[in-house]
């Protein structure tokens, strides 16, 4: 695999809001929280706003004319944005050394801004939402039976992986309560509370085999990152983040939601991100087991543990028994997993927390610190395609 | 019709946006047939039938009819309502449904007239038409008490 990106570019800055719950962000608008965040960035990193001069956004982006004039950044040289939703949140980082490591742009942001007050993402239909998309002629192959909800597929991928491997919803509990764990310990958590497994067990089914706690939060605000090249990087206040590696993309013929359901057990029972972990490591210094934090989209519970699967920690239908033992938690476990407390107990900006912990993590500043840390895994799906993930290192 | 424990789906989700690729599963629908949308050139199933078959380039597609019976491939029971619509449908299920006589064809589906406490991956089921208005009829699935292969090895 091409390795031109390797470790060429690094975040230099991270910048951020307060983390809401659903619509408790108002007043504060959209460009208001987006622009917060990349201010905080920019100070974080000891840049200027004019010394930024591009965006490498996901998830449909921003405005990126309105957020340029807005923040003051005198020329934007670069502005691209990856498809589909927080999927191509870790692969926006990848997008940004593509940028900068080809000279296009000098100073990228990469920022998301979410605020749930007149849509909800899970909720179809929903004026504004990203799944109020027009019916098409291929949704009419899922919205006449009532699929309108990303964890309806998730659930009916994970039902077929139980059904395939013997996985248990025992094994949802543990990354359940392994992430509130860690989430309880940080001020910036939606979650404060210790979740029993007796509390996972008795919550009520909402799409079996999800229940109510293998579902992410609804939260609001903004966090944004900067990416600059490894040389400028070692000139600025923070140590820099190299992106060591990155992928963006998945498997060709089977992602659109339609032609999943035909698809062989080895891409519809699993986390749809192998393609994308194994261009990942190919592209890497390292292997799976070489990665010291785990920070992996966790939109549904049950979807890490086939992550962990696609990403190589364990074989395919051993992902129960992987994080059985403790070995995703903080701080003991041999691969702690989301030690900022997920999008299930801290907040869902669709991957951006997860990037954030991988930078504090990285710089030795994080909450839940995993001592010496020095790679960590942030991935981005399951979804359709885009999924993505890096490998950031210091 | 069969819906012994689970509510009718609403007739506003039903409303369909076919192209010309699509349109004849549809008709087949309205005629109560079960068609299975094939590569003309090289028999591939093709979902979501479309101009292009990723192994022959662009092929018309061959609809070939099934018989309708198959098992239930995986699945989901749909408890709470994310569109207002489906407020009076709850608890539905949400089916990934294999033919007997096409088995590399799945079709996401419901199935209705079953306990979803008692559903498991491996249940026959057969197709009925749920009769919308004269231009839509949507296929959804009832259980089918033929044994077949894969319910053998699967526990109750």
């Amino acid at each position: 695999m091409d390795r031109s990106i390797s470790d060429k570019a690094a975040i230099v800055g991270l910048g951020f809001t307060d983390y809401f719950r659903r619509g408790q962000s108002v007043p504060l608008t959209p460009t208001e929280l987006a622009g917060n965040a990349i201010t905080a960035a920019a100070k974080d990193a000891g840049l200027r706003i004019r010394d930024l001069d591009g965006f490498a956004l996901y998830a449909g982006g921003l405005n990126t004319a309105i957020l340029a004039q807005s923040i003051g950044m005198p020329e934007v040289r670069f502005t691209a944005t990856l498809p589909g939703g927080g999927g191509g949140s870790a692969g926006a980082l990848g997008l940004a050394a593509a940028a900068v490591t080809s000279g296009m742009a000098e100073a990228v942001i990469t920022v998301l801004v979410l605020q749930q007050a007149g849509y909800r993402l899970g909720q179809a239909g929903g004026t504004g939402s990203p799944y109020a998309k027009d019916a098409t002629a291929e949704t009419d192959f899922s919205i006449p039976f009532g699929v309108v909800s990303p964890a309806h597929k998730f659930a009916m991928a994970f039902q077929r992986h139980m059904h395939l491997y013997g996985t248990t919803r025992e094994h949802c509990a543990e990354i359940a309560i392994s992430t509130r764990a860690n989430a309880i310990r940080r001020s910036t958590s939606i979650m404060k509370e210790d979740l029993t497994k007796d509390q996972y067990f008795a919550s009520r089914m909402i799409s079996d085999p999800f229940c109510l706690f293998d579902y992410c939060l609804e939260s609001d605000g903004a966090v944004a990152v900067i990416t600059t090249s490894a040389e400028r990087a070692r000139d600025l206040d923070k140590p820099p983040v190299y992106i060591h590696a990155a992928a963006i993309g998945g498997e060709g013929l089977h992602s659109p939601p339609t032609a999943w359901a035909n698809s062989p057990d080895t891409y519809l029972a699993s986390g749809a991100s192998r393609q994308v972990g194994q261009r990942l490591f190919e592209g890497s210094d390292f292997r799976p087991e070489d990665i010291d934090v785990a920070q992996i989209y966790d939109h549904f519970a049950p979807m890490v543990l086939l992550q962990l699967e696609d990403y190589g920690f364990c074989g395919r239908g051993e992902a129960g028994d992987f994080v059985n033992d403790g070995r995703i938690r903080w701080p003991n476990g041999a691969l702690p997993v989301n030690t900022h407390g997920g999008h299930l107990s801290e907040a869902y900006l669709m991957g951006m927390t997860h990037i954030r912990e991988a930078v504090e993590q990285l710089r030795g500043t994080a909450t839940n610190q995993v001592v010496g840390a020095d790679t960590v895994l942030v991935t981005g799906g399951p979804a359709s395609i885009p999924m993505s993930a890096v490998i950031l290192r210091r | 019709m069969n819906s012994e424990t689970t509510g009718s789906m609403p007739a506003s989700l039903a409303q369909l946006h076919p192209d010309v690729w699509t349109e004849p599963f549809w008709a087949g629908a309205r005629d109560q047939k079960l068609l299975v949308p094939c590569c003309a050139s090289c028999d591939l199933i093709r979902m979501p039938p479309g101009p292009f078959c990723p192994t022959c380039g662009p092929a018309p597609i061959a609809w070939t009819e099934s018989a309708g019976i198959g098992v239930v491939h995986t699945f989901t029971v749909v408890r709470q309502a994310f569109h207002s619509d489906l407020r009076g449908a709850i608890p539905f299920v949400v089916a990934v449904v294999a033919l007997n006589d096409h088995p590399a064809f799945r079709l996401v589906t419901n199935v209705t007239g079953i306990d979803p406490d008692r559903l498991r991956i491996g249940q026959g089921v057969e197709v009925w038409w749920d009769e919308i208005d004269e231009q839509t009829v949507i296929p959804r699935f009832s259980p089918h008490t033929e044994p077949n292969e894969e319910c053998a090895h699967e526990p109750a």
